[in-house]
């Protein structure tokens, strides 16, 4: 098996491990064992696509974690201009801990929730003659060597450049500081986990790691927005008064330590201080005292909740019955909602795309905003940045083929089915109201607000091209059933694949800018739209062809 | 009547999950050699039970021991000498069976060589070569895997073994291979604890049958002794029979009028 590195490492403080009571071989072997299974997480999935490529099986061993540490070191430099510009130590130090905090504890709850909430452990190692002290070293170990590698990535650009510029003390203060906050944040991410498993059942848990996993992603997108702008922000001349309320946000008591530094004393400062050094210990000791009950909740996790939803939804029905012609459309479109709705692994890859491209309109006004003015902004054409909420449509339209349970695709082939192209419609239907609808109808709302009643019309126009783009995406993207391809060959397929697609939203901004130029342009454009629209969603029957796949 | 120590000691063993009473009642002595079939309806606590011995699920009344010694004491030792099947297979199967079964090996202790030449040898009587003992896990059809899972229960040379439908998945030839297999280990001295919800397999290979209901056992003898008490003539029936389930004439009939309604 494998040699790595880590393991190597550890090897030098066996003697450590001994006097805690911990069985070193064994806990070597289930650490070696677990890191071995990561690292072949992903290829093993991605061997499926090529047969070539599935002979040397257990050599590709291609590793994604390097590739997501590039995401990380990236974010990390965007953490250095907090530190250089200004004297203001507790703002510029309470934002770099802060970014820390939450990128270490959104990546500990997404990414490495497996290695946490693994139910194979209990049959597989918990019934053998291993102490449970054992294998909880092995896990801890196990995290414990992501949370060093994220840190490292993350937080070196900061921590060579703070020591360049204010010194080796600070350097040392900082790292000391940010292996505190580490361990604070190892145990926090583990009483997350703890209390949801309290008080719900597994399912609910893995709800929460995927809603988690969505508000990473935009957060990102969010936070480096926060950047671009963070040149003027502390460049302000904010004068911080500490309060008793900084007590209860931990970023800051990180901070009061450099304050320290610069030679303030203030008894707030020394507080913090405190709670800085202690908390993060008393969690920790905590933590290993709880850790059994913790396990003994874990067994939740195999129960799947059945939390019998009522069977039909009337509202379901009738919608299906409104919006598709066909009985067996009607079935596919019902079907295919709840598919959305249900598949966890297809919200985790949707979703976030759902809340950039919610977001990215209003991104686009702040910025005019903060510029102009809001006068200048709400007489201006910037409703149209409206169009970016079309970018989810491709997004989703790509993603229907996969499910992570792919294999259920057989029933299609059994059942006798006459009209394929019902099921496309369907799920191009089924995209708009789903995904789409819920995104834009808020968007609308609020540029409504924003830009006054006379955009309604163009919002209109703006609707029935996103029907018109959705049905011109479906026609030439993959024409594969949905739900039919394994979740993991989705990677490349969500990726760069979709980027025609969204140079397509273009022409439409184009001939939507084009018809107000003209009079009774808009109204003309709209009539034509809503006659194609209508075209499309009865899916012309004429054309539609007849494909029989039992063929 | 019996002077030998027992393998498995059970008395007075009760388990609730939260207000719910799972097990009740309990009192069972298993002497070495035997094999129990262990039955019951679904929800009957059969795994439960299973789970106790095996330290998987905690908070129990009453007293269990292993190899006479009480599993509650603290020392995981007994757990060596113990091989389990469970029903789901809950393996890493990204692993090759060489990595996985080799790791099971040392996690019970053997050496990785021992464990390796074991592995490979005892796959090789499954008709699994050396070229898929070096291939994932996950590539294997549902026999193979349980194949798998059969082999890490006995490469420790256990003397208890709980297992959990353990022919499930394979094929007829297979299944005499297994059923075999355990007739000679009984007979070497090891103690098995047979659960399945095929009622054919069990009356044929269990010296003893104990059936659970309910969270009770309701029933404890040989086959025969079974069979005299309830003037029945096959287990299946006298599983109906016991767990008072009388109705499966009509449910069918129903089940088919609801099938041709159209």
């Amino acid at each position: 098996m494998q040699e790595f590195r880590v393991l190597k490492i550890l090897d030098r403080c066996q003697w450590l491990f001994a006097k805690v009571g911990v069985d070193y071989p064994v806990m070597r072997k289930i650490l070696q064992v677990k890191l071995l299974m990561d690292r072949r997480r992903v290829p093993t999935v991605l061997t499926m696509m090529s047969k070539k490529k599935q002979q040397d099986d257990m050599l590709t061993e291609t590793n994604y974690f390097g590739k997501s540490l590039l995401v990380y070191g990236f974010i990390g430099c965007m953490m250095i201009p907090f530190l250089m510009l200004g004297n203001q130590p507790m703002l510029q130090m309470s934002i770099i801990f802060s970014m820390m905090l939450f990128m270490m504890t959104t990546s500990m709850i997404s990414d490495f929730s497996s290695v946490l909430l693994d139910v194979r452990d209990k049959s597989i190692l918990s019934t053998k003659a291993v102490h449970p002290r054992t294998i909880s070293m092995a896990k801890a170990l196990h995290i414990g060597n992501y949370l060093v590698i994220i840190t490292a990535v993350l937080m070196a650009p900061v921590w060579i450049v703070s020591i360049i510029r204010y010194g080796v003390l600070f350097g040392v203060v900082f790292l000391v500081e940010i292996i505190l906050l580490d361990l604070l944040i190892l145990v926090l991410t583990a009483l997350v986990y703890f209390g949801v498993l309290r008080i719900f059942d597994g399912e609910k848990l893995k709800d929460m790691i995927n809603y988690v996993q969505i508000g990473l992603s935009v957060g990102l997108v969010i936070g480096y927005q926060l950047v671009i702008r963070s040149f003027d922000l502390v460049q302000i001349n904010f004068n911080w008064v500490p309060a008793w309320w900084n007590m209860l946000l931990p970023p800051i008591w990180y901070a009061a330590p450099f304050a320290l530094l610069q030679g303030a004393t203030d008894s707030y400062l020394i507080a913090m201080t405190i709670l800085a050094i202690c908390v993060p210990i008393l969690a920790v000791a905590v933590y290993i005292r709880q850790l059994p009950k913790f396990e003994q909740h874990l067994m939740k996790l195999t129960y799947q909740g059945g939390d019998g939803k009522g069977a039909s939804r009337p509202g379901l029905q009738a919608l299906a019955k409104v919006l598709c012609t066909s009985r067996e459309e009607q079935a596919f479109f019902r079907f295919v909602l709840r598919m959305f709705g249900s598949e966890r692994e297809f919200k985790l890859k949707v979703y976030p795309s759902l809340g950039i491209a919610f977001i990215l309109p209003f991104i686009l006004l702040f910025n005019t905003l903060r510029s102009g003015g809001f006068a200048e902004m709400s007489s201006s054409s910037l409703y149209y940045a409206i169009y970016f909420g079309l970018t989810i449509i491709p997004t989703c339209i790509a993603m229907a083929r996969f499910s992570g349970r792919h294999k259920g695709a057989w029933i299609y082939h059994v059942a006798p089915v006459q009209d394929i192209t019902a099921f496309h419609r369907a799920v191009t239907k089924a995209v708009l109201l789903r995904m789409f609808m819920p995104v834009f109808l808020v968007q609308a709302l609020i540029f409504i607000l924003l830009f006054g009643g006379h955009i309604i019309l163009d919002l209109f126009i703006v609707l029935l091209n996103a029907i018109v783009y959705t049905s011109l995406c479906y026609k030439y993207m993959s024409k594969s059933l949905p739900f039919s391809e394994p979740m993991a060959e989705s990677q490349q397929a969500a990726g760069w694949g979709i980027v025609p697609y969204l140079l397509m939203i273009a022409p439409f901004v184009v001939v939507h800018y084009g018809s107000t130029l003209l009079p009774y342009g808009p109204y003309l454009y709209l009539a034509v739209l809503v006659v194609i629209s209508i075209l499309i969603w009865t899916g012309g029957r004429g054309k539609g062809r007849q494909v029989n796949i039992n063929a | 009547m019996n002077t030998e120590q027992p393998v498995v000691s059970i008395r007075d063993l009760y388990m609730a999950y939260g207000t719910k009473t799972v097990l009740q009642n309990i009192d069972l002595d298993v002497y070495s050699g035997q094999i129990i079939g262990y039955i019951g309806p679904n929800g009957a606590g059969k795994s439960t039970t299973v789970k106790i011995m095996l330290g998987l699920v905690t908070g129990y009344l009453g007293e269990i021991q292993l190899f006479g010694q009480d599993i509650a004491n603290g020392d995981l030792q007994y757990r060596n000498r113990i091989g389990y099947v469970p029903e789901v297979v809950d393996i890493y199967d990204n692993l090759t069976a060489s990595e996985y079964l080799t790791f099971i090996g040392e996690l019970y202790g053997m050496t990785w060589d021992h464990a390796n030449r074991k592995a490979r040898m005892l796959m090789e009587q499954f008709g699994l070569g050396t070229e898929v003992y070096h291939k994932s896990i996950a590539s294997y059809s549902k026999g193979m895997k349980q194949k798998v899972m059969l082999i890490s229960s006995l490469l420790h040379n256990p003397d208890l073994l709980f297992l959990d439908e353990p022919l499930s998945g394979l094929d007829a030839n297979s299944v005499m291979v297994v059923k075999e297999i355990l007739a000679q280990l009984a007979a070497q001295g090891k103690t098995i604890f047979y659960s399945s919800h095929i009622m054919d397999v069990v009356e044929k290979i269990s010296h003893r049958i104990v059936l659970l209901n309910g969270g009770r056992i309701v029933a404890d003898g040989t086959f025969e002794e079974l069979k005299e008490r309830n003037y029945e003539g096959t287990l299946e029936e006298i599983f109906n029979e016991l767990t008072g389930f009388h109705e499966h004439k009509s449910i069918a009939e129903d089940f088919v009028s609801i099938v041709q309604e159209v």
